[in-house]
């Protein structure tokens, strides 16, 4: 009975812990949606952050076709704390790859249309997560990026 | 002073243009150490713990062969009466992808009836995943129908049908499924492009297959990572295993450097024909599992 009172305690704290989740990407995203013409629809990604006592490194290789333009849109609103966001040419392993992008700080919606001589088939983004600020990290030290993406000929 | 003056311009102008030459070799070289950078990445030889990816529409897939001059080709897609035969959720979920590139390439080729006849069997097929809510929304499915003969409103509902199940698949954390999905409607969308190949469109589908490549490598790689059980369309594992092997030791795709320069790749008519024969006989096995 004991056990049951336990299980049902931590079911709900974890019910509410997902109602207070930081990372709303539904409402994130429709944001983003509004930013998106005059290209269509290609992919999103939710990136999950938890800003800790150590910086971090997120990298997601985006693959992309020849003869398209594409835009890339970027909503950091929920992150409690800043991050660097940045678009390589090739993964953060090679030594010689090249910066094409470095998103300013301090913006919530980002939106670049890179152009289409600076990347080959696919390009890396790049998230630089900073150690936090905080002395005392709890719930409200996490958030997400929406990364959107549209495309057209 | 003058011819001074003039020297000095001479002299700057054959800096600079040492200097552009410089340029263009170091991005050239530079070009050239990240195409070799990619090609461990496609082989596996490069260390991948640190990256994720995201796998594209089948709408892009199908957009950019259409570009490579890939007309209709009556009898190419498959029978969307055939939707019954699936019966396990892996057949159902890899033959939702496979149907999804034969609905875009019927819509891209201003198919109304046939686009119709593939949007009711990506439906029926949805039903069965449990995705029948990319459907429900927004009454989509009525106003498939109602725009059946505009192809742009047509274009528009099916990126609206991707985005839709995009969504659903990131707020059930079902990625898992989307690789048995996309590895159907990938398998489809080169099924299509080669069977598009031609004399006069060689060149461009070639590069467009190379393309598609790299998209394969990164789908294997989420394949062989999964912990969905697979077992009942182990052949499509498998196969894009070895399909893959085979393309890295392609020499035609290969400069005299060894390197696979995706812009300007070409793939011999020989290698194409293999690949073609590999391809359809995948294809074949995927419509028919159960």
């Amino acid at each position: 009975m004991r056990r049951l009172a336990i299980l049902s305690l931590v079911f709900i704290s974890l019910i509410f812990m997902a109602a207070d989740s930081p990372c709303n990407w539904e409402d994130i995203k429709k944001t983003c949606e509004a930013e998106l013409k005059p290209f269509k629809y290609y992919a999103f990604k939710v990136s999950r952050i938890d800003f800790g006592t150590e910086s971090q490194f997120k990298e997601v290789q985006i693959p992309l076709f020849r003869d398209s333009e594409y835009r890339f849109i970027f909503n950091t609103s929920s992150l409690p704390e800043g991050i660097k966001i940045q678009i390589w040419n090739a993964p953060s392993r090679f030594e010689g790859r090249k910066l094409i992008y470095e998103a300013p700080q301090g913006e919530d919606i980002i939106v670049y249309d890179p152009p289409k001589t600076l990347f080959n088939n696919r390009i890396y983004l790049n998230y630089v997560i900073p150690a936090s600020t905080k002395t005392e990290l709890d719930q409200t030290s996490s958030g997400c990026v929406v990364f959107y993406s549209g495309f057209k000929h | 002073m003058k011819k001074s003056l003039i020297s000095s311009i001479i002299l700057s102008l054959f800096f600079i243009s040492c200097g552009d030459g410089n340029q263009q070799s170091n991005d050239s070289s530079q070009e050239a150490d990240v195409q070799e950078e990619f090609l461990k990445e496609e082989s596996g030889e490069a260390d991948m713990e640190t990256e994720t990816f995201i796998l594209p529409s089948t709408l892009q897939i199908g957009t950019i062969f259409q570009r490579s001059g890939i007309g209709y080709i009556d009898g190419v897609v498959t029978d969307p009466s055939q939707i019954d035969a699936y019966v396990s959720k892996n057949a159902k979920l890899m033959n939702f992808g496979l149907y999804s590139a034969d609905l875009a390439y019927c819509i891209l080729n201003g198919q109304s009836q046939k686009s119709l006849e593939f949007l009711n069997a990506v439906k029926s097929l949805a039903e069965g995943i449990g995705y029948s809510s990319i459907f429900s929304d927004q009454n989509l499915y009525k106003r498939f129908e109602a725009n059946i003969d505009n192809k742009d409103s047509v274009l528009n509902l099916l990126v609206e049908i991707q985005e839709n199940t995009d969504v659903f698949v990131e707020g059930n954390s079902m990625h898992e499924q989307t690789y048995v999905i996309f590895a159907g409607a990938w398998v489809e969308g080169m099924y299509l492009g080669i069977n598009a190949f031609n004399k006069e469109n060689k060149g461009d589908i070639a590069k467009r297959l190379v393309e598609q490549m790299n998209i394969m490598t990164n789908l294997n790689k989420a394949l062989e990572s999964s912990e969905r059980d697979l077992s009942d369309v182990d052949f499509v594992v498998d196969f894009l295993k070895d399909f893959e092997n085979f393309y890295n030791n392609l020499e035609s795709i290969r400069d005299e450097n060894g390197i696979v320069n995706v812009r300007e790749a070409t793939i011999a008519d020989e290698d194409i024909d293999k690949m073609s024969s590999m391809v359809k006989d995948l294809r074949n096995k995927i419509i028919a599992v159960s």
